[in-house]
C-alpha cells in the first residue's frame, strides 16, 4: 500500500511549481488587442504635471515665487524651494511628486511608456474605432510636452527614445538643451501631421493640433529667453513669434470673455479660450487643493495667501501701476479702483465674499494672530477658491487645470515680437486684447522696447496668476534676484472703532523670505541619479 | 466511583471507549520487590506504573516496592539517568528482583530532542539546537505564548511589539538579523508544519526546539536560513494516565502610563510655545487663574483623560483541562483551555454592548496514536482554537489616540445638559467613543488536523519503515458588530451650545470574513535505523509537496526531496550528512530548485580513555557543523517578480464630457528573471560538558554565518522610467557567541537550581547597492543591518542645545528650519563646509535589535515549597525619546507631559529643547541627541509554590495539588532617564500600555 502510494505520489506532476500568472497581462496581450494597446497609451497621459499646488498639502510651485507664500514653511518641498536648499527638495524626502525629484522621474516614467508604445504602434491590429494615427500623433506630442517639462527645469537632459530593459546600460550622458529643443520640435512636426484640427466631445482634452502649436510656441519663446539665449539671438525670438502667430492664424482660438471665470467656466466647464485642459470632474471641496486656500472661517487650513509684492503688480483701473504718482493710488484705501483681474484673483479685507465681507483685521472671523490657518499677508487666492465652496456644503466646481489657453498664447506673441521686431503694432494689438477683456484702457503709445517689455512682463503676472507659469517665467528671465530675493510683504490691517480700516504694508517673518541666487535659473539634477551616474554632468552652482 | 473515572465519561469520546473496553479484568494480586543497580545497590526514588492502568508508585530507601497488577501486565521502571525498564507479569506471588542500569549521559528518557522527521538523544546532536521543555514556562495566564520565552533559551531573543489584549504580539529572531531584504523571522513549526503557535495554549506543548546549524536546518532547503524553531505537542503515554485541571487567575495592571498635563500648565506651556514662534498667548491669565481655580469646571474644564480612562488593573484567567494515557492498542492526549483577559478601559459598559477591549480563546486539542496492527502506528491530530478580539467601533487605536492626545483642558467630558462635549477642534470625545460608537468583535477560528502514519517494513529489511504525513489547516475570521456615530456640543462663551457630528441609531455594522487560509503539506519517504554492533546508521528521506491557498492570491506552493544520514560509533563517534533539494514558485521555471547541503560530526572526548576516570570531567561533547541553508522570505511582494507583465488599470486620466477615468493597462515593475533566495553558510562549533558529579552542565557554541544574495535595490538610473525588482547583490556576516550553563545541587531537603545564558551575535553588511557616488560616511556597507524604530540611521550628530543668540550667530548656519533660536539643538558641520545640512548626516551603528542579550533563572526547592526566579536582559541597545518628547499636532501644540523639561531662558540645562508649534525641523531632524541606551534587565517572573502534603491529597483522592503565586513583568531596570517601558517605549503613551500579571493557581492532578 504504502509504496504504490509514495510511487503515485512522488511520480506525481513534475508541473507542480509551475503557476501560470493568469490574471497578469503579458506584452502579446496587451499589443495583441487594439482596445489594450489604446488604453495603454492612454496610461502615458497620467505623468503630465497635471494640477496646482502639487505638493504635499496643496502647495505649489507659486508658493516659492514671488505671487504667494505657504504658512506651512516646514513643508520641505515648499521651504527648501523657497530657500534655496534644491538639493533636499529631492533627497530625504519621501513626500508626494516634488517639483525636482518628483518631476524628473514622473516624466521619465511617461517617457518611457510613449517609446514603448511608438514601438509597437505599427504591430498592433488596429480597427477603426480606435483611431491608429490619432494615437501615433498623440505619443509624439506627449514626449515632446514631457521633455518640455523637463528642460524647463534642467536644461539638456538625456534623450531617451526608446524602452530599456532593466539589464541594458542606460547610464547615458546629457544631451544639449539645444538638442533637446531640436527634438521636441521634431516630435510637434511629426504630431501636427497626426493630429486632427479638433476633437469630439468624447476625447476632449486630447491633443489637437493648436494644442502641438501651442506647444512649440511655449518651447520655443523659453528656448529664446535670456536663460538659453544669453547672446539675444533675434532669430530665436523671431521663431517663437512666428510660432504663437501660427496659432493665431488658425483663427480657432477666442477669448473668453469673462476672465474671472476662466478656471470654472459656466455651462459645461470648457470654453474657446482653452487650447488643451485636464479634464476633471467638478471638484467637490477636496484636500488637494481647494481645502487649503479657504482659512479657518472656510473650514480649511488657508495656508495659500498672496503677497503683496504680487498684489501691487496690478494697475489702476485707469492703467497707470501703482508706483506711477498720477495713478490716484491710495496706500491708505489700496484696494478701490484696481484692475478688475485684482477683483478676480484676490480676496482683500472688507472684499464682499459668500453674502459677507472679508474681515481680516485680528479678531476678524478670516484673521487671526494665534492661529496657523488664517493668512501671513492678509489675502487669500480668489482665483483658487470657488465662491460656491462654503462649510458645510457640497457644491462643486470645475477649477479646470489648464495646459494651454489662447490668452497665454498672445503674451508669448508679444514678448517674441517685441524682441524680435520691437513694439510694432501687432504687439499692442495682443496686449490691449486682453485689456480689453477686462475693460482696461489700451498700452499707451509710443513705448520704447524696453518699457514694452516690462509692460509685458507685468501683464503677464497679472493675466496668468497663480496658473504655474510665474516661477518658471521668473527662471528664464533670469529675474529671481531681482523678484524672489528680495523683501516679502503682506498687509496689516487695523479696524479702527469707527469702522473704517488703517492699513499698513508689513515686511512678512524671516520664515517667509526666499533666497535665490545665480545658479537656481536651472533645478539641480536630482543628488541622487548623478551620484548613481558615472556620465551625468550637475548643472553648474549645484 | 473515582474523579478520574468520572473524568474519563465525560472526557472524550474514543479515549473513554478504549479504557472502558478495558474494564473487564482478572482479580489483581499484590506483586512486590526490589530494584537493585548492576553493583547490587537499591536504587530508592524509581518510578514503577503499571501499562493501561492508573496505577503507579516509587521505590523506597531500600529500592523495596508494592504494587497491584494481574498476570499480563507489563510494569514500566524508569527514573532520570537510568535506562528504562519492562517488566512482565508472570508469577503474581514471586518476590521480583529488577536489574536497572544507568543511561548514558544525556541519553536517558529526558533527553530527547526533536529534529525534522525523528528523534535523537541530546548525545547524538552534532549542530547548535537548543532545547525547551514547556514544563519550565512561567505559570502565568498569557495571550501570547512567545512573551514567555523571553531567556529562556540561548540564541532567542524574543521582544513585545504590541500589548493590546488578544495582540500582544512578540517579534522573535534567531541569534540575530542576517538579511536587510525581508523579515529575519525564524520559521515557527508546530509539529512539522508552519503554523501560528503564540495563541496556542502553553499546556498543549511538550517542548520547543530552537535549530539554528545549517545541519539542522539544510533539511527545510530555501526557508530555513533564519533557523527554525520545532513546536512539539504533547502526547498520550500508555504507561501513565493523568487528568490534570490547571486554573489561574490573575491581575494586569499598567507598568508605565501617561501622566497628562492639567489644564493651568497645558495653557501657560502652549503660550509659551506660540512665544518662541513670535505669536502673542491663546490663553489670557483670566482663563489660566480659571483653570488654576478650578471653580467651573465647564467653562475650565480640567480633565486627565488618561486616569479617568484607564482601570488600575483588568482581570485575567485562564482554566486548563486535559487528560492523557491509553492502552496498547490507543493512547490519547486531549486538552481544552480557555483563556480570558480583560481590557483595562474604564466606562466602556454601555448599557447594549461592551465595548472595552478585551481577549477571549478556546484551545481544543486532541492527539491520538493508534496502533493499527502490529507494524502500523497512525496519529490523528485535531487542534482547534476560537478567538473573539472585542474592541471599542471607533477601534482602540483612535480611542487611545484620542486619550493622549486631547489636552485636558479642550473641552468638558459632559455637558451640562448632559450631552457629549467637544469642540471645533477636537471632535472626538473619549466617553463617547465608548458609549455611543458601538464595538467591534473580531473571531478567528483555526482548525488544524495531521495524519502521520508509519509503516513497519521489516519483512524486506530490518529496520526500514514507511511514513506518510499529511496536513490539513484551516483558518478564517469574523468581523462583525455594533455601529453608532454621536455628536458633541461645543460650549460658547456665554454657554451657547454649538454642534458636531451627527448622532446615529445603534445598528450593525456590515460582517465581513477575511483571512480565509488554507495550508496542505504532504511529506512522505522512508526511515532506516538500525544497529550493527557498535554501528548505527539511521538514515532518512522525504518527499515534499505543500500549497498554501488563499483566495486574495495565487497559491503558494513549495515541492522538495530532503535526506538526513547519521552514523555513529560507539556511543562515542557521531557524524551526520543532511541535504535538500528544494523548490518553490516563487521562482521563473527552471530556476526553482536549489541544492543544500550541510555536514556535521561529534566526538564525546570523555569517553576516551585519558578522560574517562576524571572526577572533575563527567562529560564532554565536541561538535561542529557547516553547510549551506537558504531564505526565500524576502519581502517580495509580486508573486512573478522574474516575469515581464502588464496589468489592468483604472486609469487616472479623463477625456470628454463624462469625466470617468477611462480603463487602462500598465506595464509593471520591470523583472528579474534571475531572482533567487538567499544563501546563507554556517558554522557552528561547540561544546556540551558535565561537570562535578554532573551538577553544573555547560553549552557553548561560537557561530559564524555568511550569507550572501540578498535582495538590493538596484541604482538604475531614472531615465529608465520604470522601477526595477530588486537584485540578489548583497552580502552580511553574521558572528558571535552563545552558551548557558546550569547547576543543580541537592543540601539536604533543599534543592537548588541556578542557570543562565548569554548570546552575542554581531551582524554586518558586507556588501549593499548603494550609489557610487555617495560619500563614505553616509555608506551602509560596513555598518551593522537595522536601526531604531521610526529613525533613519543617516542622522546627525549634536552639540547640545544653543543658549543664547551669540552662540547661533558664530556657528554655522543650519538647515534644517527657518529661524534658529537659542533652545534649539546644535549640530556638528561633519565635512566642515561651513553649513550644517544633509551633508553632516553620518552613517550610524545605532539600533533597537540589540546585539547580546541573556537570561537567567534561580530556583529551589524545599519540601513541599517552590520557589522560582527568571530575569532577562539585553546589550547593545538603543532607544529614541522624539517619538514621546516632540509628540503632538498643531491642534495641541505639540504640547506634552515632557513638555516641561523644554528649554527656557530659566533651564538652561533641559533635557529637551525649547517649545515651538510651527517651523519645527530643526529640533525633529534624526539626530543623536534623542537617542538613549535601550539596554536593560527585567525580572520577569517570580513564583512561589506549595505542594499539598500527599497524606492530604491521598485522603481526598487527587494525585497531587500545588498552589502558586506568580509575577510576571515585576520590575526592569535601565538608564534611559524618563519613565518609560524600556522594551516598549511608546507604550502606555501613544498605545495600550505594557502590563504586569500578578497571578493566583492551581494545578490539579487526579
Amino acid at each position: 500500500m504504502f509504496v504504490c502510494m509514495l510511487i503515485t505520489l512522488a511520480g506525481c506532476d513534475d508541473k507542480f511549481l509551475n503557476v501560470a500568472p493568469d490574471v497578469a497581462l503579458n506584452e502579446d496581450k496587451v499589443f495583441g488587442d487594439p482596445v489594450m494597446a489604446a488604453q495603454f497609451a492612454d496610461n502615458a497621459y497620467s505623468f503630465l504635471p497635471d494640477d496646482y499646488l502639487r505638493f504635499n498639502e496643496g502647495n505649489g510651485v507659486a508658493q516659492a515665487s514671488d505671487e504667494a507664500v505657504g504658512i506651512d514653511v516646514t513643508n520641505p518641498m515648499l521651504y527648501t524651494l523657497m530657500k534655496g536648499l534644491y538639493h533636499d527638495h529631492s533627497a530625504f524626502t519621501t513626500l508626494a511628486i516634488n517639483d525636482i525629484a518628483g518631476q524628473y522621474d514622473r516624466l521619465y516614467a511617461g517617457i518611457r511608456v510613449v517609446n514603448k508604445m511608438l514601438s509597437k504602434v505599427d504591430e498592433v491590429k488596429w480597427k477603426p474605432e480606435q483611431n491608429a494615427q490619432s494615437i501615433k500623433g498623440e505619443m509624439y506630442y506627449l514626449r515632446a510636452f514631457m521633455y518640455f517639462e523637463l528642460i524647463k527645469r534642467f536644461g539638456g537632459v538625456v534623450l531617451i527614445d526608446k524602452a530599456y530593459t532593466a539589464i541594458e546600460d542606460i547610464d547615458l550622458p546629457r544631451n544639449t538643451y539645444e538638442e533637446c529643443v531640436a527634438f521636441i520640435l521634431a516630435d510637434i512636426a511629426q504630431a501636427v501631421t497626426l493630429l486632427q484640427i479638433e476633437q469630439d466631445a468624447a476625447n476632449y482634452g486630447r491633443p489637437t493640433i493648436g494644442a502641438a502649436r501651442a506647444l512649440k510656441s511655449r518651447t520655443l519663446l523659453y528656448a529664446a529667453s535670456t536663460l538659453h539665449n544669453p547672446t539675444g539671438d533675434v532669430t530665436k525670438w523671431k521663431a517663437a513669434a512666428d510660432a504663437a502667430k501660427e496659432v493665431m492664424a488658425m483663427n480657432k482660438y477666442t477669448l473668453h470673455p469673462k476672465y474671472e471665470e476662466l478656471l470654472s467656466p459656466s455651462g459645461n466647464g470648457t470654453t474657446d479660450e482653452y487650447i488643451l485642459i485636464k479634464i476633471k470632474r467638478p471638484r467637490t471641496w477636496d484636500w488637494a487643493i481647494l481645502s487649503v486656500v479657504s482659512p479657518g472661517s472656510g473650514g480649511r487650513i488657508g495656508t495659500y495667501n498672496p503677497t503683496q509684492n504680487h498684489v501691487d503688480l496690478y494697475e489702476m483701473k485707469n492703467g497707470l501701476p501703482i508706483t506711477d504718482a498720477k495713478s490716484g493710488y491710495d496706500p491708505a484705501n489700496p484696494y478701490v479702483n484696481r484692475d478688475p483681474r485684482f477683483y478676480a484673483n484676490i480676496l482683500y479685507n472688507d472684499a464682499p465674499w459668500q453674502d459677507r465681507k472679508m474681515q481680516m483685521w485680528d479678531g476678524g472671523l478670516d484673521y487671526s494672530s494665534t492661529s496657523s490657518s488664517y493668512t501671513a499677508t492678509r489675502y487669500y487666492a480668489r482665483k483658487m477658491w470657488p465662491e460656491v465652496y462654503k462649510t458645510p456644503g457640497t457644491q462643486t466646481a470645475f477649477l479646470n487645470f489648464i495646459f494651454f489657453r489662447y490668452g497665454e498664447i498672445l503674451l508669448n506673441y508679444a514678448e517674441a515680437q517685441n524682441e524680435a521686431a520691437g513694439p510694432d503694432a501687432t504687439v499692442y494689438d495682443a496686449i490691449n486684447q486682453l485689456r480689453k477683456r477686462v475693460n482696461m484702457p489700451e498700452l499707451p503709445t509710443g513705448l520704447t522696447k524696453d518699457q514694452m517689455r516690462a509692460r509685458i512682463y507685468n501683464e503677464r503676472a497679472v493675466e496668468l496668476a497663480f496658473e504655474d507659469n510665474r516661477w518658471y517665467d521668473i527662471m528664464r528671465w533670469k529675474k529671481g534676484k531681482e523678484l524672489v530675493a528680495q523683501k516679502m510683504y503682506g498687509m496689516n490691517v487695523v479696524k479702527n472703532a469707527n469702522g473704517t480700516f488703517t492699513y499698513s504694508k508689513v515686511e512678512l517673518a524671516g520664515s517667509f523670505q526666499r533666497v535665490y541666487e545665480d545658479h537656481m535659473h536651472l533645478y539641480p539634477i536630482p543628488r541622487n541619479e548623478v551620484q548613481k551616474s558615472k556620465k551625468l554632468v550637475q548643472n553648474p552652482g549645484w | 466511583m473515582k474523579i478520574s473515572n468520572i473524568l474519563s465519561r465525560f472526557f472524550i469520546l474514543i479515549p473513554m471507549l478504549l479504557v472502558q473496553a478495558l474494564a473487564q479484568d482478572p482479580a489483581p494480586a499484590t506483586i512486590t520487590g526490589v530494584v537493585e543497580d548492576i553493583n547490587h545497590q537499591p536504587v530508592s526514588g524509581m518510578n514503577i506504573s503499571v501499562q493501561e492502568r492508573n496505577i503507579e508508585t516509587v521505590t523506597d530507601e531500600q529500592g523495596k516496592f508494592t504494587v497491584t497488577a494481574v498476570k499480563g501486565d507489563v510494569l514500566i521502571f524508569d527514573k532520570k539517568d537510568y535506562l528504562t525498564y519492562y517488566h512482565t507479569v508472570v508469577n503474581e506471588k514471586s518476590e521480583l528482583k529488577i536489574p536497572v542500569a544507568k543511561s548514558l549521559t544525556y541519553a536517558g528518557m529526558e533527553d530527547d530532542v526533536f529534529i525534522p522527521f525523528g528523534v535523537r538523544k541530546k548525545r547524538e546532536i552534532n549542530g547548535a539546537i537548543s532545547t525547551l521543555n514547556a514544563s519550565t514556562l512561567p505559570q502565568i495566564p498569557s495571550s501570547s505564548l512567545t512573551n514567555l520565552f523571553a531567556g529562556q533559551l540561548p540564541g532567542l531573543n524574543v521582544w513585545q511589539t504590541g500589548t493590546l489584549p488578544g495582540r500582544d504580539e512578540t517579534t522573535i529572531v534567531l541569534r540575530n538579523r542576517a538579511s536587510f531584504a525581508g523579515a529575519n523571522v525564524p520559521l515557527v513549526l508546530v509539529d512539522g508544519v508552519v503554523r501560528d503557535f503564540s495563541d496556542m495554549d502553553v499546556n498543549e506543548i511538550q517542548s520547543i526546539t530552537a535549530l539554528k546549524d545549517a545541519a539542522s536546518l539544510a533539511w527545510y532547503g530555501n526557508r530555513a536560513a533564519n533557523g527554525v524553531l520545532l513546536i512539539t505537542t504533547k502526547r498520550g503515554s500508555a504507561d501513565k494516565t493523568r487528568f490534570t485541571y490547571d486554573m489561574q487567575m490573575g491581575t494586569q495592571q499598567p507598568t508605565v502610563l501617561a501622566k497628562p498635563l492639567d489644564s493651568f500648565t497645558f495653557g501657560s506651556l502652549y503660550n509659551r510655545a506660540l512665544k518662541n514662534d513670535g505669536f502673542g498667548p491663546l490663553y489670557s491669565q483670566e482663563t489660566l487663574d480659571g483653570y488654576k481655580s478650578g471653580t467651573d469646571a465647564y467653562k475650565y474644564p480640567d480633565n486627565n483623560f488618561v486616569k479617568e480612562f484607564f482601570k488600575d488593573n483588568a482581570l485575567v484567567q485562564r482554566h486548563v483541562l486535559s487528560a492523557s494515557g491509553g492502552s496498547k492498542a490507543v493512547r490519547y492526549f486531549t486538552n481544552l483551555s480557555y483563556f480570558n483577559q480583560g481590557g483595562l478601559f474604564n466606562h466602556a459598559d454601555a448599557p447594549l454592548f461592551n465595548s472595552n477591549v478585551g481577549y477571549r480563546r478556546y484551545n481544543l486539542r486532541t492527539n491520538l496514536d493508534i496502533q493499527v496492527t502490529p507494524l502500523l502506528t497512525v496519529q490523528l491530530d485535531m487542534g482547534g482554537r476560537i478567538e473573539d478580539r472585542r474592541e471599542p467601533g471607533s477601534t482602540s487605536a483612535t480611542f487611545l489616540s484620542t486619550i493622549f492626545t486631547t489636552p485636558s483642558n479642550a473641552f468638558p467630558l459632559v455637558n451640562e445638559d448632559g450631552s457629549y462635549g467637544g469642540s471645533n477642534l477636537f471632535r472626538s470625545n473619549p466617553l463617547a467613543q465608548l458609549r455611543a460608537q458601538g464595538n467591534r468583535s473580531e473571531v478567528t477560528r483555526v482548525l488544524q488536523g495531521t495524519v502521520n502514519a508509519n509503516h513497519k517494513l521489516d519483512f524486506w529489511l530490518k529496520g526500514l519503515s514507511a511514513n506518510v504525513f499529511y496536513t490539513f489547516d484551516i483558518q478564517g475570521r469574523y468581523i462583525s458588530g455594533r455601529s453608532q456615530e454621536y455628536e458633541v456640543y461645543e460650549r460658547g462663551a456665554t454657554g451657547t451650545l454649538t454642534r458636531f457630528g451627527t448622532q446615529t441609531p445603534l445598528g450593525y455594522v456590515a460582517a465581513t470574513f477575511a483571512d480565509n487560509i488554507r495550508t496542505n503539506e504532504f511529506w512522505t519517504g522512508f526511515d532506516y535505523d538500525r544497529n550493527f554492533g557498535k554501528h548505527q546508521v539511521k538514515i532518512t528521506t522525504r518527499y515534499q509537496q505543500a500549497v498554501t491557498f488563499d483566495p486574495t492570491r495565487l497559491e503558494d506552493k513549495r515541492q522538495g526531496f530532503s535526506g538526513r544520514a547519521s552514523y555513529s560509533f560507539n556511543n562515542r563517534y557521531y557524524a551526520d550528512v543532511v541535504a535538500s533539494y528544494s523548490g518553490s514558485n516563487n521562482y521563473m521555471p527552471g530556476k526553482q530548485f536549489g541544492f543544500f547541503p550541510a555536514i556535521a560530526a561529534g566526538w564525546v572526548i570523555s569517553e576516551e580513555s585519558f578522560l574517562k576516570n576524571s572526577t572533575i570531567l563527567n562529560y564532554l561533547k565536541l561538535r561542529a557543523a557547516y553547510g549551506k541553508a537558504g531564505n526565500n522570505n524576502t519581502g517580495e511582494t509580486s508573486k512573478f517578480p522574474y516575469a515581464y507583465l502588464y496589468s489592468p488599470t483604472n486609469g487616472s486620466y479623463a477625456f470628454g464630457t463624462s469625466f470617468a477615468a477611462q480603463a487602462g493597462a500598465s506595464e509593471n515593475t520591470l523583472p528579474n528573471p534571475n531572482i533567487t533566495w538567499e544563501t546563507a553558510y554556517k558554522t557552528d562549533i561547540g561544546l556540551d560538558a558535565q561537570l562535578l558529579k554532573n551538577s553544573i552542565s555547560i553549552s557553548a557554541n561560537y557561530f559564524n554565518e555568511h550569507r550572501k544574495n540578498i535582495l538590493t535595490n538596484p541604482t538604475n538610473s531614472s531615465v529608465l522610467g520604470q522601477t526595477t525588482y530588486r537584485i540578489n547583490d548583497g552580502e552580511t556576516s553574521l558572528r558571535g557567541f552563545e552558551g548557558s550553563i546550569d547547576f543543580t545541587e541537592k543540601f539536604g531537603a533543599f534543592t537548588l537550581f541556578l542557570g543562565g545564558n548569554f548570546t552575542y551575535a554581531k551582524n554586518k553588511i558586507l556588501r549593499i547597492n548603494e550609489s557610487a557616488g555617495l560619500a563614505d560616511y553616509q555608506k551602509q556597507a560596513g555598518h551593522n543591518l537595522g536601526a531604531v524604530s521610526d529613525y533613519a540611521k543617516l542622522m546627525l550628530i549634536s552639540d547640545g542645545i544653543f543658549q543664547s543668540q551669540a552662540e547661533i550667530d558664530k556657528s554655522p548656519p543650519q538647515r534644517f528650519a527657518g529661524k534658529l533660536q537659542p533652545g534649539d539643538i546644535k549640530y556638528k558641520d561633519i565635512n566642515s563646509d561651513g553649513v550644517i545640512d544633509n551633508y553632516d548626516r553620518i552613517m550610524t551603528d545605532y539600533n533597537d535589535t540589540p546585539n547580546s542579550y541573556y537570561g537567567f533563572h534561580i530556583g529551589g526547592k524545599y519540601k513541599s515549597f517552590d520557589f522560582s526566579l527568571i530575569g532577562q536582559g539585553v546589550l547593545g541597545r538603543t532607544i529614541q525619546l522624539r517619538t514621546l518628547a516632540m509628540a503632538g499636532s498643531n491642534n495641541n501644540g505639540y504640547i506634552n507631559q515632557f513638555s516641561t523639561q523644554a528649554w527656557t531662558e530659566t533651564n538652561l540645562s533641559a533635557a529637551y529643547p525649547r517649545l515651538g508649534i510651527s517651523d519645527r525641523g530643526n529640533n525633529t531632524a534624526d539626530s543623536d541627541f534623542w537617542l538613549r541606551s535601550g539596554n536593560y534587565m527585567r525580572l520577569k517572573s517570580i513564583e512561589l509554590g506549595y505542594t499539598i502534603p500527599s497524606n492530604v491529597t491521598d485522603r481526598l483522592n487527587i494525585r497531587s495539588l500545588r498552589i502558586y503565586l506568580n509575577g510576571f513583568n515585576l520590575l526592569n531596570f535601565n538608564k534611559i532617564g524618563a519613565d518609560v517601558d524600556p522594551e516598549m517605549p511608546f507604550a502606555g503613551y501613544n498605545s495600550y500600555p505594557y502590563v504586569r500579571t500578578l497571578t493566583a493557581g492551581l494545578n490539579l492532578k487526579f
